[in-house]
This record gives C-alpha cells, structure tokens and sequence, in this order.
C-alpha cells in the first residue's frame, strides 16, 4: 500500500466517523424513508471514496460530501416514480421491529419525525434542501447557491419563505 | 460598525460593497432606505446560524426567523440520532436466523447452562464429600473399629460364617485404626495446612482396609460355597421329592 493509498484510506475512514450521521440525516430529512435514506448515504460514501484522492484538503468535507448526497437525492426524486414500493405504513412498522432503542425514547422520536415530516412537507423541495444544507452543512447561502445553481437572492428568498411556511407547525410541535 | 437608523425601531447596518473574506462589513459610506442583499443574507446568515453571536443585533423579522429556526433545530435533534455510524440494514437483512432456529439456539444455550451448573454442583459436592474424611479422621477415630462392626465375623471358622447383614455405611477406612495414627490426635490443625498431604500413618489404615477387603472375600467365597451346598441340598430334595411323586 502507497503512502497516498494510505492516506486516504484514513481520511475516508475520517470522513465516514464523522459525517457519516450528518448525511444520512440530510438524505433521511429529504427522501423521508430510512431504507432510501440508508441507500443514498451508502451510495455517497461510495463515490466519495471513488473520488477521496481527488479530493483537496480544505476543511469543507461535510460540504462536499452533502453535495453528492444532495445530486443523489435530486436524481432519486427524479426516478422515484418509476419505483415499485412498499406501501409505508407496512415498511414503517418493519423498520420499527429492528429499531434498538428503548419504547419510550424510541416513541419520542417518532413524534418528532412526524412532526418534522409534518414541517418539511409544508416546504417546496427547494425550501427544504435550502433549509436542510444549511443545518447539516452549516454552509453559507453563497455556498448553497453554488451547489443547486440558484442565485444568492433565491436562496436567501427559500430560506426565509421555508421558515415562515413552518412556523405555525414548528411553534405547535414546540 | 456602523447603522443606519431607520424610523424608532429598527437599526440596520450598512454596508459597502467591498468584501473582506467573504464577509461583508457594515460602514457608514453608503446610505440607503431599502436595505441590501448583503443585509438580508447577513440577517439570515446570523438568524440561521448554530449560535448566535452576542453582539451583532437581529431586526424584529430576524428575531422571529431565529426563533423559528431554532423550533426547527430542535425537531430535528430530536427526530434523528445524528451519531456516527448509526446504519440500519433492510430487515430481511438484519434478520439472520428465523424464529425456530432462534429457539433452537435459545435451548442449547439453556442446555449448556443447565449442564454446567450440575457439573459445577456435582463437583463443589465432592469437594465437600472429601473434606470430612481427612478432618473426621482425628474427631471420631477412637470409638469404633471394623472388627466391632462385623458382629458375624468368625475368621476361625469359614464355613460357620454368614454374610454381614449390618455394615454401616458410615464406617471410613479412617476409623479402622484410630490409635495408630499420632497425627491425627496430636497434631489437629496440620491437616488445616495441607488437606490433600499424605501421611504414614494412612499406609497403615490402607494396608488394614485392604486386609479388610480380603477377609469379606474370603467370607464372599465361604458363603458361597454354603449357598452352593444349600442349593445342592435342595436339588437332592427336589428329586428326592420327584421320585417320591412318581
């Protein structure tokens, strides 16, 4: 093994330790199915690691793999309606059977994902991958624009609009 | 930092159109009514952000956006462990053995544990079971012999024997010759040191049980002899018996 093979296997191990989380919960908050959302991640941190020699140090990995993610889950929407699914509520309780938390804490969090899908699904699919970069990523709008080729002034614009749109339901749900 | 004051409540930063770093710094060089899109994304900027800075004031629109973004936060911190490597599988994945076969492991796992605990009790109770020979030894050693419990012992006379009816069970090979053994009357607490030491003086009680050994044999085979004579006796009454019928 070379020194460079090296080292990006440590760095993809790095970027997988660390992000690993964030993404899958930026795909899960988008596509809002675990079974998507795992497929998704996994297939982000495949081509992250296709492409981790390319890849130049500059602190933004959280950035740039939420970026494949984010062009994944566009080319996702794009074919999901050629998709043959499970119906949800049946895929929801299998999920559910092979969750490891503890029934309340587990019952909790359900709450608040339905709550969360509540809100996002007020949102327009811009709103929302506006809003969720700008959580997981912490990225700056010049940033987001720059990922999903709007200019600042619409971004700025989704983001705000985003966040008035779920008012009503975040100030209920809290 | 310079602001523009606008009306009686708001105070809005203006800025210039030079950027340091990416950031665009509020001055007073330029005056405007409508405030700038680098007002606005600054206002979002800091209304979205993880923290929000301390000195740097949200208007009143941007004080409810934080607020709402901050509802937003927390519903999402709630909803999702953002932990690392939290992976769930398919669940025709996960699930690696079916029910049976789950219950087959479950019973060997019983099994196994039911089979060591027996294991483990049988052995704790033959390490109990050896203790009392060894201290016992030196507590009960002068009150009976083996001779005293073979009351139907006639070593002089084989053929008159009769088997011993009345051995009792609780008669050790440690009792046969208690006086013999100085140890075990003088020194007690020896055996506390080394339990499992051999001494001298069991070479005498085992050459006495061995001798022991011998004489039932020998009483075995006396009796024997007898049951066969009876028996013979018997088969000479039976064709005795036989030929008086016919």
């Amino acid at each position: 093994m070379t020194q460079q093979t090296a080292d990006d296997a440590y760095r993809f191990a790095q970027w997988t330790a660390e992000h690993w989380g964030v993404v899958r919960g930026f795909v899960l908050s988008l596509v809002q199915r675990p079974d998507v959302a795992d497929d998704v991640t996994q297939e982000t941190f495949r081509r992250a690691l296709e492409s981790v020699g390319k890849y130049t140090e500059s602190g933004q990995a959280r950035s740039y793999l939420l970026k494949i993610a984010d062009r994944l889950v566009v080319d996702h929407a794009r074919q999901k309606q050629r998709e043959v699914t499970l119906k949800e509520t049946k895929w929801q309780r299998l999920q559910d059977e092979h969750e490891s938390h503890q029934p309340d804490q587990l019952a909790s969090q359900k709450e608040s994902q339905q709550q969360l899908n509540k809100a996002l699904n007020l949102l327009s699919e811009e709103q929302r991958r506006v809003l969720l970069l700008r959580y997981y990523g912490e990225m700056k709008f010049s940033e987001i624009a720059e990922i999903t080729q709007w200019p600042v002034n619409t971004v700025l614009s989704h983001c705000r609009r985003g966040l008035l749109a779920m008012r009503d339901t975040l100030h209920d749900s809290g | 930092m310079g602001y523009w004051q606008c009306g009686t409540h708001c105070t809005i930063p203006v800025e210039d159109q030079t950027k340091d770093s990416g950031r665009s710094r509020p001055t007073s060089k330029k005056l405007s009514m409508k405030p700038s899109k680098d007002y606005h994304e600054q206002q979002l900027t800091w209304a979205t952000s993880r923290r929000l800075p301390d000195d740097d004031p949200l208007d009143e629109e941007h004080q409810l956006l934080r607020q709402d973004w901050e509802q937003f936060v927390q519903l999402i911190e709630t909803s999702q462990d953002t932990g690392p490597f939290k992976v769930t599988v398919p669940p025709d994945q996960n699930r690696s053995t079916s029910r049976p076969e789950r219950l087959y492991v479950v019973a060997v796992i019983a099994a196994t544990l039911f089979i060591g605990l027996i294991s483990s009790w049988a052995f704790y109770q033959r390490q109990q079971s050896t203790l009392p020979i060894a201290t016992n030894n030196s507590e009960t050693a002068t009150n009976t012999s083996v001779a005293d419990n073979y009351p139907h012992r006639t070593d002089k006379d084989p053929n008159s024997a009769v088997p011993p009816t009345n051995i009792p069970y609780e008669t050790t090979l440690a009792q046969t010759e208690p006086n013999t053994s100085p140890v075990t009357q003088d020194e007690p607490t020896k055996h506390k040191d080394d339990l499992y030491a051999w001494e001298d003086s069991w070479d005498e009680e085992l050459a006495l049980a061995e001798q022991a050994i011998v004489d039932i044999g020998t009483r075995w085979n006396s009796v024997d002899a007898y049951v066969d004579s009876v028996s013979h006796e018997i088969d000479e009454y039976e064709d005795l018996w036989n030929e008086t019928r016919l």
